[in-house]
């Protein structure tokens, strides 16, 4: 058994953090638990990714092709990572760009958010696409952004955890800000909740 | 916040290789511990750092891998353990140390991490310090994840004092910055006290050289015995018994294992974890039963090298693949998919992908590494720009301003090592007439710039030096140095005062300017400039992440851009280059979530079209 998590997004936006909960996750479910971080010049503002990964498993680089989730801290870097993900994979990206300098700089025009989001569709992946970053303002503290995200995580089913253990995880990880983050967070699970609905029923539509 | 200290003995808890070897490192009674910071290494240092108050260790972010080196040194001649890790570039540094050391041997134990950077991740090249272990006749340990880094450092320390000589652990960016579970010992504080022995010898005179360089011989015998039947080196058994083997070790071990398991293959694995001295009858008899085995190791076939002339010395008919037979690359780091490809290749007889695709789509936009938003050194870069037009040759050295070399500043001619831009400089002030500005950050310029600006004051070098002072080691996530008046712990400490230090070279003018008064800063660089002389300009303001983590708040207040005042010149993007400010369909604005409030933005706009945001 095996789950295999990608982690994408932009140098700051708090992927490692993100990581460690779901680190703790694993230790506290007593799975077996290997996180791949980025550290160093690759942190000062470029593409960031980092893995997750559960179960019967050895290094920390995911295989192409081999992702169960992919977690898209912003929708450039969601779709730059498209491929890692498995035909059967999900795909949670929070919709509001960072443009790079580099697409400033040389005049460039940033893609539109919707067919970034297609990248990912096209291949026939399950998307759960929203702006986190509104839902952190809904909860008032603008760092609760991730916890969005990881409530859409926990509602895909993907990880073998009860919804109880996700919280806990994150008063362990945050315990500051933990009535936030749980706020976010469950806002976030009920986004990826109705998606998943929403799928079940195109998906039962087009068979018949 | 993790801390290396949690977790009672026989506890499993989350860790990073680098925490692992600081954890290691507690728990075999270290009494110092030293480092220079460097990606993949710095985290075994910060760990320790944070703790070692607590638990009785003495650490220093030292000036250099040199020093630090020296500094393990000294306590290991007093009986103390020590240990100092860096990254695989610095032992470049420290090497001059580390390859006579071997000849004059140690007491206490001592251990030197080496983190190797294969594909470059945050380095100027990729090499293989195992390397190492073979010039200087040392034994290596190479860790393939958490668990295995906090047991080899325990295993090092025996090691050390069994042989009296440095051990060496080699990790790379993969193992370092990987996070595992660890089961964990207990922390044990140091109890033995410095003792010097003055009867033996540690001082390499020729004739004391020559006899240490036979006794090293000697030492090098009984580690290869230990390497022979040490538990490090082991066979792992995937399915049926089989006529088919890899050796590997480091990270190509955890690719080795999911591939063979995933496909599913018949296959003897054996893992090599003390890789010099080498088990060389263990590896004969792996290859004895085998058919065909494959070396997979990251970086130059050292192991690949040794298996076969070992099946050569022993007269076997196995198959041997890997580098020579060109399944692998001595190129980059691997991934599980490029194992998967030879594995499948050597042993399915599947044709090998014709290109490795990458995870990454080429055809989307990339995003590189750039200075933060509000940067000291973006403006400095760009004073640096309108005061000379560009028309300059610009050497610059190892730190965040490194990107100074890409746009819009392309102010990065040559980039080698640390401290290298000002001997650079001056060679090439003596071979051009071109204008010559070195760029140097203040902790590279303890670490290596110094002797060369003596050379430069005594050489008579016409040239600028613009030091880029922003009070930290910044790139490698703020540690202090010589030039900061807090030491690892945030206590107060004696700071080095950089125009002093300078001016005792015998340099009387010494300009300091800050870059965030960007007027001024451009006036200072353009009146150095017509001296031509050798002359200092330290760029004096402190990292913006620095600043804004001990405020707990931005600089100032957000900046936002009057449109109709806006004339689309350009020169908030294409000349400070600040990544908060954005164009998109020549309409320019600013990230009101990336800006710091620096403030800077608002006085190089030549229309007046940037002011706070209300
Ligand atoms: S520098 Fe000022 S006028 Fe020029 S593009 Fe930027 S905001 Fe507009
Ligand atoms: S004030 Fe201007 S230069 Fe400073 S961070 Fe904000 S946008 Fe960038």
């Amino acid at each position: 058994m095996r789950t295999d998590i990608f982690l994408a997004g932009v140098g700051g936006q708090g992927i490692l953090s993100f990581a460690r909960v779901l680190g703790v996750l694993g230790l506290m479910r007593k799975m077996n638990v290997v996180i791949g971080e980025t550290h160093g010049m690759a942190q000062r503002g470029g593409s960031v990714t980092a893995t997750v990964r559960y179960g019967d498993v050895y290094g920390s680089i995911i295989g192409i092709g081999k992702a169960d989730l992919l977690v898209g801290f912003e929708p450039l870097e969601a779709a730059r990572y498209a491929r890692i993900l498995s035909p059967k994979g999900t795909a949670i990206v929070s919709t509001s760009p960072i443009v790079p300098y580099s697409i400033s700089a040389t005049r460039g025009k940033y893609p539109e958010t919707q067919d970034l989001i297609g990248i990912l569709r096209n291949r026939g992946n399950m998307v759960i696409a929203f702006d986190a970053n509104e839902i952190a303002e809904k909860v008032k503290f603008i760092l609760t952004a991730n916890s969005a995200l990881l409530g859409a995580v926990a509602s895909t089913g993907k990880i073998d955890a009860q919804l109880e253990d996700f919280r806990s995880a994150i008063k362990k990880t945050v315990p500051r800000k933990a009535k936030e983050n749980l706020a976010a967070f469950d806002l976030g699970y009920e986004i990826g909740r109705k998606v998943a609905e929403e799928q079940k029923i195109t998906d039962s539509g087009k068979k018949k | 916040m993790r801390t290396i200290l949690q977790g009672k003995a026989g506890s499993d808890i989350l860790l990073l290789g680098n925490e692992a070897i600081a954890r290691g490192a507690l728990e075999s009674e270290i009494a110092i511990a030293t480092t220079y910071p460097g990606t993949p290494a710095s985290e075994i240092g910060d760990s320790i750092a944070r703790v070692a108050p607590d638990v009785g260790v003495y650490f220093e972010y030292s000036v250099n891998e040199k020093v630090a080196l020296e500094v393990a040194i000294g306590a290991s001649l007093a009986g103390l353990r020590a240990i100092t890790s860096m990254k695989h570039v610095g032992v470049n540094v420290a090497a001059d140390a580390l390859l006579s050391l071997s000849y004059m041997g140690i007491d206490g134990g001592l251990v030197l991490v080496t983190a190797d950077d294969p594909s470059c991740h945050s380095s100027q090249n990729e090499q293989d310090n195992r390397y190492y272990s073979r010039i200087a006749s040392l034994p290596l340990l190479e860790p393939s994840n958490p668990q295995e880094c906090y047991e080899m450092v325990k295993i090092a320390f025996e090691l050390s004092e069994k042989l009296s000589l440095p051990v060496i652990i080699r990790e790379t960016t993969r193992i370092a910055h990987m996070a595992g579970i660890v089961k964990v010992g207990e922390i044990k504080k140091n109890s033995r006290t410095g003792m010097f022995d003055r009867e033996r010898q540690y001082i390499l005179l020729p004739a004391v050289a020559r006899r240490k360089h036979a006794e090293l011989l000697q030492k090098m015998d009984v580690a290869r015995r230990i390497s022979e039947s040490s538990e490090l080196n082991k066979i792992f058994q995937i399915g049926k018994k089989s006529k088919w083997g890899i050796i590997t070790s480091s990270a190509g071990f955890n690719y080795a294992m999911e591939v063979c398991k995933d496909i599913p293959l018949d296959i003897e694995i054996l893992k090599i974890g003390f890789s010099h001295p080498l088990p060389e009858q263990k590896i004969a008899s792996f290859l004895k039963d085998k058919d065909k085995v494959l070396v997979v190791e990251e970086l130059e076939p050292l192991l690949e090298n040794d298996v076969r002339t070992i099946k050569e010395r022993e007269g076997l008919k196995t198959e041997i693949l890997g580098k020579a037979t060109g399944h692998f690359s001595a190129l980059y780091e691997y991934t599980p998919d490029i194992v998967q490809s030879a594995v499948e290749c050597v042993f399915l007889g599947k044709r090998p992908e014709a290109e490795r695709i990458p995870a990454s789509a080429p055809d989307l936009p990339v995003r590189p590494p750039i200075m933060c938003p509000g940067c000291p050194h973006s403006a400095t870069y760009y004073a640096v720009k309108i005061a000379t037009k560009g028309r300059a040759i610009f050497p610059n050295d190892i730190g965040c301003y490194s990107l100074g070399a890409v746009a819009p500043y392309k102010m990065g001619d040559t980039m080698l090592c640390m401290g290298s831009s000002i001997g650079i400089a001056e060679g090439l002030s003596k071979s051009l007439e071109d204008p010559i500005i070195a760029f140097i950050g203040d902790s590279t310029f303890y670490h290596g710039g110094m002797p060369a600006l003596a050379n430069a004051v005594h050489g008579g070098h016409k040239m600028m030096v613009i030091i880029l002072d922003n009070g930290t080691t910044a790139m490698t996530g703020h540690q202090p140095h010589p030039g900061s008046n807090v030491n690892a712990f945030g206590e107060s400490a004696p700071a080095l005062h950089l125009e002093k230090v300078i001016e005792g070279f015998g340099i009387d003018i010494v300009r300091v300017v800050d870059p965030y008064d960007f007027k001024n800063t451009v006036n200072a660089i353009t009146e150095e400039l017509e001296q031509k002389a050798l002359s200092i300009i330290i760029a004096r303001r402190a990292c913006a992440l620095l600043e804004m983590a001990e405020r707990g708040k931005i600089l100032g207040r957000r900046r936002t851009i009057d449109q109709e005042k806006c004339k689309k010149c350009g020169s908030c993007i294409d000349g400070l280059g600040c990544p908060a400010i954005s164009r998109q369909d020549n309409i320019y604005s600013i990230n009101e979530i990336l800006c710091i409030g620096c403030g800077v933005c608002n006085q190089i706009c030549p229309h007046s079209a940037i002011g706070v945001k209300k």
